[in-house]
């Protein structure tokens, strides 16, 4: 009996988050992140529109909002990715996904009911609800939605399905996206909301 | 055996800051088209119309809970801090045992991990709004005698948020959209019948008719119409016979600000409600103050 209850604590410990995780989530939610866009790369984004990239465009997209400084587009980007992915935002953050981690119990059926999910599924129902939750976000922020192709795409964005990005390198990611947002409005035609 | 030990207690170090506080739902009975009715001034009661794939509302805590929670989270803390303190003298002993094992010429000798020791950045605690979501289920129908199905909840008095349409399945796993970006709230007072309206959901309504989802002006995306709207109450809305003798007023709507997406599902905003709800980009706006309102 101690040997089941012993793998059951282990097997519950595995499913929540390193403590090292937790830090960073609270430290990223408290408050705006000051940044130096001057060290922030500039990803590429004029390419040369093909069929093929114009089919692409519900999964590889950009914001743009013209007249938006990098601090302002970093925050609202760095929003709506907590929106997206369920984490605490508002009043200070936390590291509460959702709202059942009272008890090991809770914290346990919670990361078994999304592994189920999955498994019914697939992570590509996760992966498209992060991408039409951003849609949402920047679009109600006022900005514009360009498609572009996926190799440039790939470059500052990341997919997140069954995978979890880690803390830094999603910042990077945010923050070339942040980048992109501020570029000025795109020759190629914007996209529906 | 030592093995073992030493391993949970590295385990149960690991989970130091997954605190188990009592869970406080609130109490809520939602009644079924039989149940007998009987206004009592302990409790609050809400109707609604349409709750769609079951409505989720959200209580606002008040200051005096607020301040309950503050101090079982402290405590809560001090519980974890102590159990670091203790993890942190079998640590100390697991790792003297496993230099001993080591200088000794041990192979495959587990080495303990060291506790972390707990403090406000990395303690998780239950948000508060934890115990304060109600559910409206849209399988218990209290009247189908009108236009829509109508639904009665009793619930604790308070101010309550319409929060969205949520469906938890029982392996712990969400679905459906919250209204995270901007929403309404209304107090439901004790010993009446606050009536919500009726909730409309524009554009899964226009898919079924098949026409161009629109609503007074508004049209999906930019044109501001979103998955869900309220109908606010008025007197040509249909009421059950067995409640009109009871004592009910129309819900009171205002502003209500973004909040977290705690089920981690899909993310709206409720349709800007005129005179009551507008949005400037995703600013929320208090449209009888033209303030904004600030996040939960």
């Amino acid at each position: 009996m101690q040997w089941t209850n012993a793998a059951a604590a282990l097997a519950a410990i595995a499913l929540l988050p390193s403590t090292a995780e937790a830090q960073k989530v609270v430290d990223r939610n408290l408050a705006p992140v000051a940044v130096d866009p001057a060290t922030v790369p500039m990803p590429k984004l004029r390419f040369t529109e093909t069929e093929t990239d114009r089919e692409g465009y519900d999964k590889y997209f950009y914001f743009v909002r013209e007249g938006t400084d990098f601090a302002t587009a970093y925050q609202d980007i760095r929003e709506c990715d907590a929106l997206a992915r369920g984490m605490r935002f508002y009043a200070g953050g936390g590291t509460v996904p959702y709202p059942y981690t009272y008890t090991m119990a809770g914290a346990v059926g919670g990361a078994i009911g999304s592994a189920m999910v999955d498994m019914i599924f697939g992570s590509s129902i996760r992966r498209q609800m992060r991408r039409t939750n951003l849609r949402t976000c920047m679009g109600y922020k006022g900005y514009g939605r360009y498609g572009l192709s996926k190799d440039l795409w790939a470059v500052f964005n990341f997919e997140e399905g069954n995978r979890i990005v880690p803390e830094d390198e999603r910042q990077k990611y945010l923050q070339m996206q942040a980048k992109a947002a501020i570029s000025g409005r795109p020759e190629t035609q914007e996209l529906e909301f | 055996m030592r093995a073992l030990s030493t391993l949970l207690v590295a385990a149960a170090a690991g989970a130091a800051f997954s605190t188990a506080a009592a869970a406080k739902p609130l109490q809520t009975e939602q009644f079924k088209s039989n149940a007998a009715v009987s206004i009592d001034s302990a409790r609050a009661f809400i109707l609604v119309r349409s709750p769609g794939m079951d409505l989720k509302l959200l209580r606002i805590a008040t200051a005096a809970e607020r301040a309950v929670y503050e101090q079982d989270k402290a405590a809560a803390f001090a519980k974890a801090k102590g159990k670091y303190d203790r993890d942190a003298v079998k640590y100390a002993e697991a790792q003297k045992d496993y230099e001993t094992a080591i200088s000794n010429g041990a192979v495959n000798y587990y080495k303990p991990e060291k506790p972390v020791e707990p403090n406000e950045s990395n303690f998780a605690y239950p948000a508060i709004e934890s115990d304060n979501f109600v559910t409206i289920w849209a399988g218990r129908v209290f009247d189908k005698e009108g236009p829509r199905t109508v639904h009665l909840i009793a619930v604790p008095p308070g101010t309550y948020r319409i929060y969205g349409q949520i469906l938890e399945a029982p392996n712990g796993s969400s679905s459906g959209t919250c209204m995270c970006m901007g929403s309404v709230q209304f107090d439901a007072a004790a010993g009446t019948i606050t009536d919500m309206g009726t909730m409309r959901y524009p554009i899964s309504e226009a898919r079924g008719d098949k026409v161009q989802a629109s609503w007074n002006g508004l049209t999906p995306g930019k044109g501001g119409l979103t998955s869900m709207r309220v109908e606010p109450a008025d007197s040509s809305t249909y009421v059950p016979a067995r409640l009109a003798s009871l004592p009910r007023v129309q819900a009171s709507y205002r502003a209500a600000g973004k909040v977290d997406n705690f089920f981690g599902v899909m993310i709206d905003r409720l349709t800007a409600l005129p005179g009551v709800l507008a949005y400037r980009r995703d600013e929320v706006v208090d449209e009888r103050t033209s303030s904004v309102v600030a996040s939960n």
